[in-house]
């Protein structure tokens, strides 16, 4: 088979601990939760029923990145301490042009345009940036089994003030500061019982919008904006934090572990290298496969199974090249002799980046 | 033999659609996905009249329209994008000395700038299918699409207009250029659109009616089709 090629990558992704995203405005309100609750994206109309998805650019990051950290480290292994500027370290992780030198770029009419930069810079040419398409898509990952809920809401609970809970921490405070938590529980407490009768009064005014004329919703608006602004006020001249320590955790929503999320990733027109490097990127995902928020508390690791495929020109349907897995636990695993070649090649030609007239600083299509 | 019929090729839409200034046309579209498959867009434009039926240089492929069933909508849906350096993406392990010299690290300005973090919103359209008309092969437009289309539209690399399924229903007359109503279908040189039997007063612009339309050195006069048209299936 002769590169150029396109490859598909399908398959799908498994939710190995909770996965969560949370992006404004995503959120809604609901009977299960307000709109400050951490929301995934739904596909439809935002509302409890409508599928729930997991984001193509929070997946297409972790690739970028981990092709990013796997250049760096072969680049690093050859004895430079720091491969990239600054300048090169936000055009490779995303795509963004610091130096304003691609606006002003006179490459009007130039023939093949932007070849010689994607050979020289494959990471660039695989993730694009402003005017360079990229020749890497990923699809947003969704449920394979859409007729069962599979997301929860995790997070749930409360934030405890520590010297409630366990009063003989007190001991090892000094005099002073025993004073100030003193003034601070108490500031908390009555603070907690003011808010706590404004937003009884705000709640009953809502009640009251639903049946009021135009003119009497916004009297009504008025109310509750200015019952808001006295809660702000409270927070404000609280002793302490604004906000309590001690809190209800309204929590967030989060991928089931163990769901299955349909994923599909596109490869085109890709030359060797980028194909070797896409796989190396993998690789790297591998050791580090986490996405999204929340990994503090174990979530977003996710593990991968693909088919890759592509379909030659002169072929009548698409024909398998191999397969594709990656998981923190075996890292990544490569069926298929034309995928392990490029990924061979790729390696190969790290080893003397200058040799293999590879360039990761470049970003323009005209050469300075 | 001629293959070429007329068909509606519809597309289950997974994600909205943020529709550009017009609404992307299906010969656009297979004309990428032949890019993609020949890596040539040469040879891609003349493969094209394989898949499609053309008049003169007008492909018979409409452009998009949103499919509703009975009970569903058009429904208007706002979706953010962050491009943000993060703490972890300022490690100066990372990347080299940043000052003016190189021979210390500053503080990267996130606020504003070149360096600033973005946060872009974008309003897309979401129903249940993006439905495209056409005179073609409907097998082989199938086959391309249902392999290399992952999504149609602005932005469609970061996840919108994302397509599922895509199937084909034969259709008893060509509704690819003009609508049953007699509107542009997809952009039309505006003789062309008035000896199909469109009106004489629509307005018209200078405008690119065949692949690549990013090319704007071959503008004609031309009638365009609705920015959001929808079909109810």
């Amino acid at each position: 088979m002769q590169f150029p090629m396109s490859f598909v990558f399908d398959g799908h992704i498994q939710a190995v601990s909770a996965l969560t995203v949370t992006r404004p405005g995503d959120n809604f309100s609901s009977a299960k939760g307000s709109d400050k609750m951490g929301r995934l994206p739904r596909l439809g109309p935002k509302a409890e029923d409508t599928q729930i998805y997991f984001p193509a650019t929070t997946l297409r990051r972790l690739v970028r990145e981990s092709a990013r950290d796997s250049v760096r480290r072969a680049l690093q292994s050859k004895g430079e301490e720091h491969p990239f500027t600054l300048q090169t370290h936000y055009m490779l992780t995303q795509g963004v042009d610091i130096t304003n030198k691609v606006l002003g770029e006179r490459n009007s009419g130039l023939v093949s345009g932007g070849k010689e930069l994607r050979q020289e810079n494959p990471l660039l040419s695989l993730f694009g940036r402003w005017r360079l398409a990229a020749h890497f898509d990923c699809d947003n990952a969704i449920p394979s089994n859409r007729e069962s809920t599979v997301h929860f809401i995790a997070g749930t609970g409360a934030r405890q003030n520590d010297f409630i809970r366990d009063p003989a921490q007190a001991e090892f405070l000094s005099v002073e500061e025993l004073a100030k938590l003193h003034a601070v529980i108490e500031s908390d407490s009555l603070a907690a019982k003011d808010a706590n009768a404004i937003k009884e009064s705000i709640a009953a005014l809502k009640k009251r919008m639903k049946d009021a004329s135009t003119d009497e919703k916004n009297q009504l608006r008025d109310e509750i904006q200015a019952l808001e602004s006295e809660i702000d006020a409270i927070k404000a001249n609280k002793v302490g934090a604004e906000e309590s320590i001690q809190r209800p955790l309204e929590g967030y929503e989060a991928i089931i572990p163990g769901t299955l999320l349909k994923h599909t990733m596109r490869l085109r027109s890709a030359s060797q290298l980028e194909l070797g490097l896409l796989l190396a990127s993998l690789k790297e995902t591998a050791r580090r496969p986490f996405v999204g928020g929340h990994k503090s508390a174990g979530a977003g690791e996710i593990m991968a199974d693909y088919e890759v495929t592509t379909f030659p020109p002169d072929a009548d349907k698409p024909v398998v090249v191999g397969r594709v897995k990656f998981s923190y636990k075996q890292g990544l695993e490569i069926e298929g002799e034309l995928l392990l070649a490029s990924l061979a090649a790729w390696q190969a030609a790290l080893k003397d980046a200058n040799k293999a007239g590879l360039n990761f600083d470049r970003y323009l299509t005209v050469n300075e | 033999m001629n293959t070429h019929r007329a068909y509606r090729v519809l597309c289950a839409l997974e994600t909205p659609v943020i529709v550009g200034e017009y609404p992307v046309s299906l010969d656009g579209l297979l004309w990428d996905c032949l890019e993609t498959h020949l890596h040539c867009a040469e040879k891609a434009k003349s493969e094209l009249r394989r898949y499609l039926t053309f008049t003169e240089s007008i492909a018979h492929a409409s452009a998009m329209a949103f499919g509703t069933t009975p009970g569903t909508t058009l429904i208007a849906k706002s979706a953010a994008m962050i491009g943000a350096m993060r703490d972890d993406d300022l490690d100066e392990m990372l990347f080299s000395p940043n000052s003016a010299r190189g021979d210390k690290y500053v503080r990267v300005q996130l606020e504003g700038g070149p360096t600033k973090n973005r946060l872009d919103q974008y309003q897309g359209i979401y129903a249940p299918f993006v439905v495209f008309d056409c005179m073609g092969d409907g097998d082989r437009i199938a086959q391309l699409l249902r392999y290399y289309l992952g999504g149609i539209g602005v932005r469609a690399k970061a996840g919108f207009g994302q397509i599922g399924a895509i199937r084909l229903e034969e259709l008893d007359r060509d509704t690819s250029l003009l609508t049953q109503d007699k509107l542009p279908a997809r952009p039309l040189p505006r003789e062309l659109f008035e000896s199909l039997g469109g009106a004489t007063n629509y307005d018209s612009k200078e405008a690119t009616v065949s692949v690549p339309y990013w090319d704007q050195s071959c503008r004609v006069d031309a009638v365009m089709p609705a920015r959001i048209r929808q079909i109810y299936l």
